[in-house]
């Protein structure tokens, strides 16, 4: 059976009809219409389309930009893994880490863009950048890492069966694999910085008692917090997109172990984050936040953000999955490894969420009411979007590129 | 083959390469990023040269003196207070603040004289529309009916209301109204209780021991001059140098600020002042030598015309023991007697009367109750007291002409009974609405509105806007569009205040004669014209005994005219910056030179006719003149005292006022609330007073109320619910907030809103309590009361 | 850099005093008009509506007749200790500057990210969600000494900056360095009609403020948080102080112990 696009596909791997790849795209393109509709409405007539205000100064869209970017961190760590510690059995789901991590990034760049008030000055964060920020450090780290990822992406994508016919780009391709260390090394380095940073941007609002911790010099400890959950949960979420892979497209394309050896390695990772995360909040609620007047049952009184949240972030999503990835028959059971993943990346988002919303739902002035947020259709859209997107691309690199080295081999087996 | 191919890329890769490293995308990132800069629909006021021009605000009847900020005299841009003006010192209030917006705010403004025809609001000429007008006036007065003639006059005390007044007598009509409010009480206690005419002043300066019987001290009631008495008595200091008491239902800004907030049973203020005044009587803490030299009526007597009277000592004695009182108000008896020996031991004590913001006629009982206390102490005529001002000396008015048909015409009854059916009121809009509104055909054939909106602020809105419904030609001077303009046959828009003279005389409470003068900063934006050029026109255009009434050439004119009387008496002095430090007059050049410095400053005061410097008239706690004019009338009813006893007593006296409307189905009681920062006369608030308004105000579209929670708990009401409230006039969706300071049974609801015209800043922002009042007569005078009305709450 | 401007030099700031606080709104309404406030038709949004000067109404929760109510006029406090909005400002759009103490706003340098927004404990930084809009005709009395602002940047009190510019130009001109008292001095200053607020130099005692600060009355708001505003607060009433900032059930201040508090935390970073 070969498909219209046939001569585009990679050597010896069986892919779904043109149409059938079509309608799957499709679905995918309509969601992104959808988010498209909603971002002309926000930039034609302005944020005044979102439910943020001057309570809510960030909102929905800045979870999913934290969320994604803590689940795209399994680029980064898988490399850090395969290439500097030198897990070699890592290689063959380094590329779909890469490509989750690029997606999750460009994205979180993509919508950032709708989320400022005035996109067009965006770059003045480059121009008069102000060291002080941890956003500055923020953007600067994210639009670096990014293109390292794009130079991590692009080697796979040069081995497209069309482009790799092209001497150069086959050349080009095979000396970036000999070096990527070189990028694994740098992109560790960024990540460690802006995932810290971006704990960082809540911990050091020291006039924000829900979201302020102390910390180790210049770093509060969310800083170091939040690149640990990051590093334990991407790859979780790394497994659970090529798991999902695997359902849709009804192969096997990773071999057992390499998920057996990732799930362990998140597990031990989110045990000692769990750790760690719960001496914070102790340390947070009995000394930081008194210190600041307010008690921790204070901050869990009213509205809809109550103690449940504690639960589900930090039990549910923390310690349950830590336990279950440190069990090695769970590990062996692929059931309970994607399970314990579906829990580690809402634990993650959770976690944001906690970190961007209801630290603004609470008042610091004793007379200002408490308020609550719902997001509008335009931002749920333009959230969705990204989703969408990241169907598209990664769906493109699955039929186009050989991102499972082993996905011939493994089919041979069966 | 290969080579180009790969020549093609380098070609690519080399292009891009070069292309960042160009300035060309920096280039553009900076344009684009200065376009949203620029943004072509982001105003850009141009720049210009800074000067300063004083005028006064017509706002709220202050007499605040206004610094106007002038870009290149083109645009004005901010106001201040004037420095040199006694009343607010630089000082200024949220309204006066905002007042530029009234004359900028093109969407609100009338641009020119408009005619209603076939439903619409149509253009017309100047003299197309005053014609139109004489002719009217001219045909109705042929046909001997002057009284169907009517006019409401909402302006303040000042050369247009006498001009007003003047036009309906000497056209011939008694049917001449003014908006109601706590000078109507206080012309009353004037005159009978302090034998003078003029206005009352208080010197809030100099008192050391206050108490303010209701008065919005700090929500608006009298003039600036309170706030800086205010100020005065909270200097730093520990602990602040004057005791101040608030005897109110509710909690206010004042109760709050004040040392002690005493609360009362919903009008029964009177009743405390005179179970105060029973027991400085009882324990002869009064001012023995006061009240037995400088008073009348103290003891049981005779008067001038040999009728026998019951006397102060008795009736408070007799009937106002702190039991009884305490009874009646609900304030603890032993309160009482601290209360009362505070106020009688203190060295400068002084009683207040008037409720809110001054916007309501007081009940005559409480007033005279409430003075007669400070005649009790003796606070009458002294520094830190009170007592009557003189006018200015403005130039006198000439004799009004009246020929035959003005004077048939005035010798008839007056629609609203004022003066007849009820002897001691002079002006009585609630009556005049329900009249015109149940009559068959309206006996008004043509009303004329001036500086006032009925229709949105008659205490009886809803029969005032049906009475309009009736009148055949309404005709509106106002500025605006607003409820009144809208519903009126003939709109003669007049100048804004930024455009127009305008002058007043003494604000409500100032302890010293003053006189403002504003001018004219702008020449008109529209075609408006000054109405008491209208008036003199149209007085002409009547010619007769009415035109020979009117010879000054323009209203201009005739201010000069009267203006001229201050420079002939040579008191007093120009409110320039260091006159209240300077003290006396030092006289006046010449006429014009007076002319040119008032304008220049807009205010004249003569702190020589301070309060306590001049009149001796004795104080009269048995009010002679009031007995008189009931006499008169052959009603003796109004002269008795609540216990309804056969033997008519004219001293101070509780009357419970009854409240109808049946309480089972109306179990609570709506209490209008004033607030400084809303404003509710002529004009509404303007749109900068919405950035002060809190939640616990206006929410979206609805009027929030304020109950006790122990109210909410009885109807099961909880924060935030939409409920329909209801009385007898009609009902209002609101939003219900709780409030432990607003009394159980007590619904507290601002006035101001629930405008239907001007603009979306405004319009159809919460609800009219004055479409929901109903307006009872006060037993002893008959002026308008609608401090309370008997609602319920039901959740929507 | 505190440390750099941290010995005296020029300090403006502010004392209100609350006791003498009508809540009347006069200032707010004269900020809104002497900075260009865009003004909404639905003004009772207070979480999408512009307001440099915020009135505060709240009340001591006591039941009838023992209830008070206490109005709060609340400007920026430009916040002299690692001033919370300036240190997370990416595109430094926002700045404190060393040689008056005032926290600036740059509009046009402003992206929009709303971070400054987020760390203002004082709710004091407003967002533009929508494009500027004043009522017809009002346009012409815009100030032109404050330029208006497009949407989707931030803004803030500025404690009527173009004010000092105006002085500092009228003591060049006159050959003179020191700016008086009465040069400079807000909008919302000027019109107050108790002459509630009282601005200057908190550093030069011959500035009114400078005293009134120090007075056992005196105190800041969330004063604990270490921002150090120069916003004062005076009131003689206990329970209004209490609304100061957050306690625990365990403390139970008493006025003019806001003095130590702020000692404590003040250098605790
Ligand atoms: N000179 C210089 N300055 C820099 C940099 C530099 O390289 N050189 N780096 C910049 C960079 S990249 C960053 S990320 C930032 C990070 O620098 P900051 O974010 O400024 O980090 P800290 O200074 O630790 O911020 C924590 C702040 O919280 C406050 N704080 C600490 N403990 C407490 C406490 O217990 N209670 C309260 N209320 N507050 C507390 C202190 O003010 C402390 O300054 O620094 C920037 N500043
Ligand atoms: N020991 C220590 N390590 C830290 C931190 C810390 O506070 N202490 N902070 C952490 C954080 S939060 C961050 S953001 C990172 C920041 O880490 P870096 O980005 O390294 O920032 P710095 O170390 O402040 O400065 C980097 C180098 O730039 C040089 N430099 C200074 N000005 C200029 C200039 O104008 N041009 C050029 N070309 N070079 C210049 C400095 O001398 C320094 O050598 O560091 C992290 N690591
Ligand atoms: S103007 Fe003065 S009194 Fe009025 S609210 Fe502002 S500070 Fe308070
Ligand atoms: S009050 Fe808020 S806006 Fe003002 S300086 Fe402090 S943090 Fe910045
Ligand atoms: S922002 Fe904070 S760290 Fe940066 S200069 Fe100001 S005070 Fe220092
Ligand atoms: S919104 Fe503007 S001022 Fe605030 S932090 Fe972002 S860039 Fe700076
Ligand atoms: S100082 Fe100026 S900007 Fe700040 S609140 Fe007062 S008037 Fe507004
Ligand atoms: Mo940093």
């Amino acid at each position: 059976m070969s498909t219209l696009d046939a001569p585009l596909l990679p050597e010896g791997r069986k892919r779904c009809s043109f149409w059938a790849f079509g309608f799957w795209m499709s679905v995918w393109s309509l969601i992104i219409v959808w988010g498209l509709i909603g971002a002309y409405f926000v930039l034609r007539y302005g944020l005044n389309q979102t439910n943020m205000d001057d309570y809510f100064a960030f909102g929905v869209w800045i979870v999913v930009d934290l969320a994604v970017i803590a689940l795209g961190a399994g680029a980064f760590f898988t490399g850090f893994l395969t290439y500097i510690i030198g897990k070699k059995e890592l290689k063959d789901i380094i590329n779909a880490a890469v490509i989750i991590g690029f997606i999750c990034y460009s994205g979180a760049i993509l919508m950032l863009s709708v989320d400022i008030g005035q996109p067009i000055r965006g770059w003045f964060g480059f121009w008069h950048a102000n060291v002080h920020s941890m956003l500055t450090e923020v953007m600067f780290c994210i639009t670096t890492y990014l293109s390292v990822l794009t130079i991590e992406f692009l080697p796979l994508i040069f081995e497209n069966r069309k482009l790799d016919e092209v001497p150069f780009l086959h050349h080009f391709a095979h000396n970036l694999h000999e070096i990527m260390f070189i990028f694994a090394g740098v992109g560790t380095f960024l990540s460690f910085f802006h995932q810290g940073s971006l704990g960082g941007m809540y911990g050091v609002l020291y006039a924000r008692p829900f979201a302020f911790r102390t910390g180790f010099l210049i770093w509060p400890w969310t800083f170091f917090l939040f690149v640990l959950s990051a590093a334990a949960t991407g790859p979780c979420f790394t497994m659970l997109v090529v798991w999902i892979t695997q359902k849709v497209s009804g192969k096997k394309l990773v071999p057992p172990n390499v998920f057996n050896l990732l799930g362990k390695i998140s597990g031990s990772l989110l045990a000692i984050y769990m750790v760690l995360k719960i001496a914070d909040t102790l340390y947070w609620a009995l000394v930081t936040s008194p210190k600041m007047g307010l008690t921790f049952w204070e901050y869990y009184r009213e509205g809809p953000y109550g103690f449940w949240m504690v639960i589900a972030e930090l039990g549910i999503g923390g310690v349950l999955p830590a336990i279950i990835l440190l069990i090695p028959k769970a590990r062996q059971s692929e059931f309970w490894l994607i399970s314990a993943s579906i829990l580690a990346s809402f634990g993650v988002t959770m976690n944001r969420f906690v970190f961007v919303v209801v630290s603004l739902a609470i008042p610091v002035l004793p007379f200002e009411p408490f308020a609550s947020y719902l997001p509008t259709w335009q931002e749920w859209a333009i959230s969705a979007a990204i989703l969408g997107y990241g169907g598209i691309i990664y769906s493109l690199a699955y039929r186009y590129l050989p991102v499972f080295p082993k996905e011939v081999q493994l089919y041979a087996e069966k | 083959m290969n080579l180009d191919r790969r020549g093609f890329i380098k070609f690519l890769v080399g292009g891009a390469v070069g292309v960042v490293f160009s300035p060309v995308p920096w280039k553009l990132m900076d344009d684009v990023a200065i376009w949203t800069q620029n943004w072509p629909w982001v105003p850009n006021p141009p720049k210009g040269e800074n000067s300063f021009r004083n005028t006064v605000s017509p706002f709220g009847y202050r007499g605040s003196g206004l610094s106007v900020r002038l870009v290149d005299e083109k645009r004005a841009i901010t106001l201040k207070g004037a420095e040199g003006n006694p009343l607010n010192r630089g000082g200024l209030g949220p309204v006066d603040v905002s007042a530029l917006q009234y004359h900028y705010h093109k969407s609100i403004r009338v641009k020119g004289p408009m005619l209603l025809k076939n439903g619409k609001h149509e253009a017309v000429s100047w003299d197309e529309a005053m014609n139109l007008l004489a002719s009217k006036l001219k045909e109705l007065r042929d046909q001997g009916a002057g009284e169907k003639v009517a006019m409401i006059n909402g302006a303040q005390p000042g050369t247009m209301t006498d001009l007003m007044k003047r036009f309906m007598t000497a056209y011939g009509s008694p049917n001449y109204l003014s908006m109601p409010c706590a000078y109507d009480t206080e012309e009353l206690i004037v005159r009978n209780m302090f034998g003078a005419d003029g206005t009352l002043g208080y010197d809030l300066e100099n008192a050391d021991y206050v108490i303010s019987f209701g008065c919005g001290l700090l929500e608006g009631w009298g003039s600036h001059r309170s706030l800086l008495a205010y100020k005065k008595w909270y200097e730093e200091s520990d602990p602040y140098p004057t005791v101040i008491v608030q005897v109110d239902t509710n909690a206010s800004t004042t109760s709050s600020h004040a040392r002690r907030w005493v609360a009362v049973a919903p009008g029964t203020e009177g009743a405390l002042a005179l179970g105060l005044a029973h027991v400085i009587v009882k324990e002869e803490l009064y001012n023995k030598s006061f009240v037995s030299s400088r008073t009348f009526g103290f003891d049981d007597g005779r008067d001038a015309q040999g009728r026998s009277f019951k006397g102060f000592r008795d009736v408070v004695l007799h009937d106002y023991t702190p039991e009884a009182v305490s009874h009646i108000t609900g304030v603890p008896a032993m309160q009482i007697v601290d209360l009362a020996r505070e106020f009688a031991l203190a060295k400068k004590p002084l009683a207040l009367a008037g409720k809110g913001k001054g916007n309501m006629p007081g009940m005559l009982g409480e007033f005279m109750a409430i003075h007669s206390l400070n005649a009790l102490v003796g606070s009458v005529n002294r520094s830190g007291g009170l007592g009557p001002v003189p006018a200015p000396p403005l130039t006198a008015w000439p004799g009004v002409a009246l020929d035959g048909a003005a004077e048939r015409a005035l010798n008839k009854e007056r629609i609203d009974g004022a003066g007849t059916r009820y002897p001691l009121a002079t002006s009585l809009l609630n009556r005049f609405s329900e009249v015109v509104a149940e009559e068959e055909t309206s006996p008004v054939e043509l009303l004329m509105v001036y500086r006032a909106n009925p229709a949105y602020f008659a205490p009886s809105g809803k029969a005032f806007k049906e009475a309009m419904r009736k009148i055949p030609f309404v005709v509106s001077f106002s500025s605006y569009w607003d409820e009144t303009t809208e519903l009126a046959h003939l709109v003669l828009p007049e100048h804004s205040f930024m455009e127009r003279w305008e002058d007043g005389t003494t604000p409500a409470g100032v302890p010293f004669p003053v006189y403002v003068l504003g001018n004219p900063v702008f020449a008109p934006m529209f075609d408006t014209k000054q109405t008491g050029d209208v008036i003199l026109q149209t007085a002409k255009t009547l010619g007769g005994s009415v035109a020979s009434s009117f010879k000054w050439d323009d209203y201009e004119s005739l201010l000069k005219f009267r203006v001229r009387g201050i420079y002939e008496k040579q008191k007093g002095l120009i409110g320039e910056p260091g006159a209240l430090e300077g003290g006396k007059g030092k006289g006046f050049a010449g006429p014009d030179k007076l002319w040119e410095e008032l304008t220049a400053y807009g205010c004249w005061f003569d702190p020589e006719d301070a309060v306590g410097s001049g009149s001796t008239d004795k104080f009269r706690f048995y009010a002679a003149g009031l007995r008189t004019r009931l006499d008169q009338a052959g009603r003796h009813e109004e002269g008795q005292d609540s216990h309804g006893k056969n033997e008519p007593v004219y001293v101070a006296q509780f009357n419970e006022v009854h409240i109808p409307g049946d309480p089972e189905i109306y179990p609570l009681l709506l209490m209008p609330e004033d607030l400084a920062y809303v404003y509710e006369g002529e004009v509404p608030s303007a749109p900068y007073l919405t950035k002060v308004w809190p939640n616990t105000l206006l929410k979206g579209k609805y009027s929030v109320v304020q109950i006790n929670p122990a109210t909410a708990e009885d109807l099961h009401l909880r924060e935030g619910d939409l409920v329909l409230m209801e009385s007898d006039r009609g009902g209002a969706e609101v939003l219900v907030h709780l409030f432990h300071g607003v009394r159980p049974g007590v619904v507290a609801m601002a006035e101001g809103f629930g405008h239907t015209a001007f603009d979306g800043y405004i319009k159809d922002k919460g609800s009219n309590t004055r479409d929901l009042t109903v307006v009872n007569a006060d037993p002893l005078s008959g002026l308008p009361q609608w401090w309370g009305t008997r609602v319920n709450l039901t959740k929507a | 850099m505190n440390t750099a401007h941290g010995k005296g030099g020029i300090k403006y700031g502010m004392v209100i005093d609350l006791d003498k606080c009508i809540g009347c709104g006069a200032c707010v309404t004269a900020c809104v008009a002497e900075n260009n406030n865009t003004i909404l038709q639905d003004e009772s949004n207070k979480l999408k509506s512009i307001t440099w000067l915020r009135l505060y109404k709240f009340d001591n929760g006591k039941p009838y007749p023992e209830t008070e109510i206490c109005y709060l006029p609340r400007p920026c406090m430009h916040c002299d200790h690692h001033t919370p909005c300036v240190s997370v400002c990416p595109a430094t759009a926002t700045d404190y500057n060393p040689e008056d103490g005032i926290v600036s706003q740059i509009y046009t340098r402003c992206i929009g990210c709303r971070y400054c927004v987020a760390a203002c404990p004082y709710h004091a930084r407003y967002f533009n969600w929508f494009d500027a809009v004043w009522p017809e005709g009002t346009e012409e009395c815009l100030n032109p000494e404050v330029s208006p602002r497009m949407r989707g940047c931030a803004e803030k009190c500025t404690f009527c900056h173009h004010r000092l510019m105006a002085a500092k130009n009228k003591a060049y001109v006159e050959g003179r360095r020191e700016i008086k008292e009465e040069e400079y001095q807000p909008a919302c200053v000027e019109v107050c009609p108790t002459r509630a607020i009282t601005f200057g130099n908190l550093n030069n005692p011959e500035h009114k403020v400078a005293h009134l600060k120090e007075s056992p009355y005196a105190f800041r708001l969330l004063e604990r948080l270490g921002t150090q505003p120069k916003v004062y607060y005076m009131t003689q009433r206990e329970w209004v102080y209490r609304k100061s900032d957050n306690w625990l059930d365990s403390e139970w201040p008493r006025l003019g112990e806001g003095k130590k508090e702020a000692a404590k935390s003040g250098g605790s970073h």
